[in-house]
């Protein structure tokens, strides 16, 4: 494992000023290394851009493209639910007594807003930079998964565009972002509101994931090599975290979202009392997710700090492990914090202090970040440049919203404030603050890389000083009008609550904001067009994607860099000498191969090449999926069964053709021949490397999609003292050991049959896979039998609906792996692998693993715990 | 830096096992993200068993857990968990003198701290407040 500690090298430190180059007329810092010329670069440019026309816009799967759009929608979306909605509130809340708009719409509005800005705009954004930025930024030319990129974007686009729907059916959400029970139940929102909230949404969400995973493992397996874990820059660190996080996070919501809509349209009961549901755990498991939500908002704002501050003060970061240790620790500190969104709920005072603790510590770790900024500046000189200006106002802003966090932190204060206008206050500051600014800065620091023009400083200066002022007049008195007592979500006030005045400024300041975004926007289009050009390098920043030519060709590195420094472009001399292996293995892959997207994988730690793989190219079959998963969410909406099981149809089929091994452009002989000479294993096939970090990621996933539900279920169990109901039998605990008993045999088998193939033994194989759904789909067929002939329905009691639910859940996966086996058998037969090309079955085996231990818990919970516990 | 360390790859030599798991990885997380993932855990623990007490003793009236056995519980949990936080910063502190898992060098030492103090934080009020 590799470490160079820090060496503040002087050779040409940090300091060269940009300036514009006399030959080329560009602006650029002249003193720092760019990526060298090579003359397969035009070549690789055709080979990686995606195909023009109609059908080239619905297959491509380039990260360019992908993270274009992505922010591209997120901005769309806001434009459409953050700023009308916000205008038409406060124009409403400018005077007592208003009546420009009615309650209903008021509802819909705030609902909208939050539900939109929370759900559809920075996530995607932050999501898309990543996606378009990561592989410059880490040396590499692809994200891992392309066409999980693309359909990560499509799942967003639709499901936003279906949550939006609503608006044509007249049936806007209007129970508040976080859609609390029972007020968002069958009983009091009959109409289709809600599922819009729940099914839009839902859709999107599973883009976030997918984005998720994708970046997870780009920034842990696609790097340059000698980019070792401590030479990654920090927006890549703060990129994993939330990227984790987001698995964490968005998985318990989708489970919750999944219990609201049974609950809403099977007539199941887990959060309705009466039938034994608790209205509690839907606050659970949105705030699991809701509080981590802002944290992955606020991270990658972080991560953007920290690349722009130490540019602008030519200085480098200081405590980097510091800075890193911070944004882990946030991240894992903000799943303790969730309940205290519901410190008035009436929860144990002994929990109560829990996450009135916990809440409070976290301020410790985001001080850290604060202070390593200010050290940073402090040791440095500043530039006040636009990027600069608005990482200040980053830094004002969000320490008024971290103090007023803290203060609700202490549940007496909170007890107070809760549900006021200083909530509104606190947590416009931290994500306009703490998030909308940084994306600024972002916008402004990294526009020139991808346009090659500048920003117009000038109207930088006026888009920043509107908007910074703007927020200020329009939050800050929101804090006061809080403490005076005025609630949130309210249409209209009295005029002689003492609130007006407050109110009235608050409006006025969007006086302010507006024309600063507006010059935001006039910046954007006016520049792309006008702007000074830009070089390479134009504000003499230090790591790598500055290196590439502005705009970068479709490929971004021809020659991949070598990294032997934590700030390659202010340390290093070049980009192109370091370890002799590197050098021969970065020229190689310069030359060759030219006909297929050829990626490096790196080791985790170490950055040393690990493999070369093709990385899958345009398909259309990413699109299709998204257009299923919409389907199957829309047909819900619409009370369409069979229109569902089309769907999911569509996706099955559509999953099939988009992983089907396609053939690969070299013998398994010619890859050998090329790991003999470099020493690093090619796989013109496909990853095993990044195959199996999928596998991995995906088995996460379902753990923790299964840990809700367990969780949910002893949830429900604690709040009904008689568990099952009175009347209901036990299970039957025989029946539940021979489907376990089963699913044992079906693992083993299938890992024999793993075994075989290594041993390139093709009819081991197919045996040991044939037998494993043999016996998996007897599993199923037992389990499904069971649960039908219960004497109880899913829609009778909690009892019944957790049961059925938890059960489906295992029947759901266990399918997954007879597709996956099935499929993986149909290829084996083909004669598709061997003990060289073994990746999918290999992902196969693991799976099922996965599905034993899920099926044998599940067994365990449904059928074993009302013996143990009642 | 180790420059010659051997690279880690596939083989595909027999026995045909591919090694991507490099030595060391496990770890290098375990070191770097030990004392964090032990305060979830430990945060996990205390809150379901609280949550679990007291629900069990409002909703059903049943004594699942006695207020006295939970405190009692709650701080032995800590105790463990605190012990085990500042065991990972030790061996993360002895790790980078021998110059070895990179990362765990910065960053594990500060975060198994920081859990150290964040799992105490969390379970100070049980030594002041009533259970439920
Ligand atoms: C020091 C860190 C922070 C602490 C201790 C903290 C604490 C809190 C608390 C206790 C509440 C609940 C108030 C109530 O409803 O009674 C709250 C609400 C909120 N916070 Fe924070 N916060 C912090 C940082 C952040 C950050 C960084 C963000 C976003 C980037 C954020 C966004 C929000 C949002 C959106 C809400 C309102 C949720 C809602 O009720 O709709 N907070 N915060
Ligand atoms: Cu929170």
């Amino acid at each position: 494992m590799s470490l160079t500690h820090q060496h503040p090298s002087d050779r040409h430190g940090p300091v060269g000023e940009p300036i514009v180059d006399e030959a080329t007329g560009l602006l650029t810092d002249p003193t720092t290394p760019v990526s060298i010329h090579h003359e397969t670069t035009a070549e690789l440019d055709r080979l990686w851009d995606d195909k023009p026309g109609l059908w080239g816009r619905l297959t491509a799967v380039q990260n360019d493209a992908v993270g274009r759009r992505m922010m591209l929608t997120g901005f769309f979306f806001l434009l459409l639910g953050g700023s009308v909605d916000s205008v038409v509130m406060r124009l409403q809340l400018a005077r007592p007594d208003s009546e420009i708009i009615g309650p209903q719409l008021y509802n819909e509005l705030f609902t909208n807003h939050g539900s939109v800005t929370m759900f559809l705009v920075i996530l995607p954004i932050f999501e898309g930079f990543a996606i378009l930025t990561l592989p410059m930024l880490l040396g590499s030319r692809e994200m891992p998964f392309p066409r999980l990129g693309a359909f990560a974007y499509w799942t967003f686009l639709m499901g936003g565009l279906l949550y939006y729907s609503s608006t044509l059916f007249s049936a806007v959400p209007d129970v508040g972002w976080f859609a609390y029970t029972p007020l968002s139940g069958p009983r009091f929102s009959p109409d289709l509101n809600v599922d819009f909230w729940v099914l839009g949404l839902g859709v999107a969400e599973i883009g976030a994931i997918a984005g998720a995973v994708e970046i997870i493992i780009a920034v842990l397996k696609l790097r340059a090599p000698g980019m070792s874990l401590a030479r990654l820059p920090l927006y890549a660190w703060a990129m994993l975290t939330t990227a984790f996080m987001i698995l964490f996070a968005f998985t318990p919501l989708i489970v919750g979202s999944l219990l609201l809509e049974l609950e809403r349209g099977f007539g199941m009961h887990f959060f309705t009392p009466e039938a034994g549901g608790s209205s509690l755990l839907w606050q659970h498991l949105f705030w699991i997710f809701g509080h981590p939500e802002v944290y992955i908002q606020f991270l990658p704002a972080t991560g953007i700090v920290s690349m722009v501050l130490p540019v602008m003060v030519r200085r480098r970061i200081a405590g980097y492990s510091w800075m890193v240790a911070a944004m882990i620790g946030i991240g894992f500190l903000s799943f303790g914090l969730w309940a205290h969104h519901m410190f008035t709920v009436g929860l144990p005072a002994i929990v109560l202090a829990f996450f009135a603790a916990a809440s409070m510590v976290i301020a410790v770790p985001a001080g850290v970040q604060f202070f390593s900024w200010i050290a940073t500046i402090w040791d440095g000189r500043v530039r006040w440049s636009t990027p600069m200006l608005f990482v200040f106002g980053f830094m004002v802003t969000f320490v008024v919203g971290g103090i007023t966090g803290v203060m609700v932190a202490a549940v007496p204060f909170d007890q107070q404030a809760h549900d006021s206008y200083f909530v509104v206050g606190h947590l416009h500051y931290v994500l306009i603050g703490g998030v909308a600014f940084p994306i600024f800065a972002g916008v402004y620091y990294w526009f020139p890389k991808f346009t090659g023009r500048m920003m117009s400083e000038r109207l930088g200066r006026w888009n920043f000083w509107l908007l910074f002022a703007g927020v200020h007049v329009t939050f800050f008195p929101m804090h006061i009008v809080g403490l005076l007592g005025m609630p949130r979500r309210i249409y209209t006030y009295p005029a002689d609550a003492g609130w007006a005045i407050w109110n009235l400024i608050s409006s006025l300041g969007l006086l302010l904001i507006l024309p600063g975004i507006g010059f935001f926007m006039l910046n954007v289009w006016w520049s792309r067009k006008h702007g000074q050009p830009a070089g390479p390098n134009p504000w003499g920043a230090d790591s790598l994607e500055w290196a590439l030519p502005s705009p970068p060709p479709q490929q971004g590195w021809t020659r991949l860099p070598i990294v032997r420094t934590r700030h390659p472009l202010w340390d290093q001399d070049d980009l192109h000498t370091g370890d002799e292996r590197h050098e021969r293995l970065a020229d190689a892959l310069g030359k060759w191969p030219l006909k297929w997207r050829a990626v490096l994988v790196v080791g985790t730690g170490n950055g040393e090449p690990e493999e070369i793989f093709r990385v899958s190219d345009t398909s259309i079959w990413p699109f299709v999926t998204a257009v299923g998963t919409v389907v199957i969410f829309a047909s819900e909406l619409l009370k369409l069964r069979l229109g569902a099981l089309l769907g999911a149809a569509i996706v099955v089929g559509a999953v099939l053709m988009w992983n089907r091994p396609s053939p690969a452009p070299m013998t398994e002989a010619e890859e050998l021949e090329f790991e003999r000479e470099h020493g690093v294993p090619v796989r013109a096939s496909g990853s095993l490397v990044v195959a199996r970090w999928g596998m991995a990621l995906a088995i996460l996933f379902l753990s923790i999609a299964f840990g809700s539900f367990v969780l949910s279920y002893f949830y429900l169990r604690l709040e009904n003292p008689v568990w099952p109901p009175a009347g209901v039998e036990r299970p039957d605990i025989w029946i539940g050991a021979i489907i376990v008993a089963l699913f044992a045999v079906a693992v083993a088998a299938v890992q024999a049959g793993r075994r075989g193939i290594l041993a390139d033994d093709r009819e081991r194989l197919l045996g040991g896979l044939g037998a494993g759904i043999t016996c998996g789909a007897a599993a199923v067929a037992l389990l499904v039998t069971d649960l039908v002939q219960a004497d109880f329905g899913a829609a009778d009691h909690a009892y019944g609906s957790i049961f059925h639910t938890l059960g489906g859940f295992a029947i759901v996966v266990t399918c997954c792996a007879l597709v996956m086996s099935a499929a993986t058998f149909v290829y084996g037969a083909r004669g598709e692998y061997s003990a060289h090309r073994f990746s999918p079955i290999d992902n196969v085996a693991r799976f099922w693993v996965a599905t034993g231990a899920i099926a044998a818990l599940t067994i365990a919970v449904l059928y074993g715990s009302p013996y143990l516990t009642s | 830096m180790t420059e010659h360390a051997p690279i880690p790859v596939d083989t595909v030599e027999p026995p045909l096992e591919p090694a991507v798991r490099q030595p060391g990885t496990f770890r290098m997380w375990l070191l770097t993200i030990g004392g964090p993932v032990i305060w979830i855990v430990h945060f996990g623990a205390v809150y379901l068993l609280a949550e679990a007490a007291c629900t069990a003793q409002r909703s059903a009236r049943i004594d699942f857990v006695g207020a006295e056995t939970l405190r009692v519980a709650v701080v032995a949990l800590t105790v463990i968990a605190v012990v085990g936080c500042v065991a990972l910063a030790v061996a993360a502190r002895r790790a980078a003198r021998r110059r070895e898992a990179a990362v765990a060098v910065g960053v594990g030492v500060p975060l198994s701290l920081g859990a150290a103090v964040a799992v105490a934080a969390t379970c100070l009020p049980v030594l002041v407040l009533a259970p439920c």
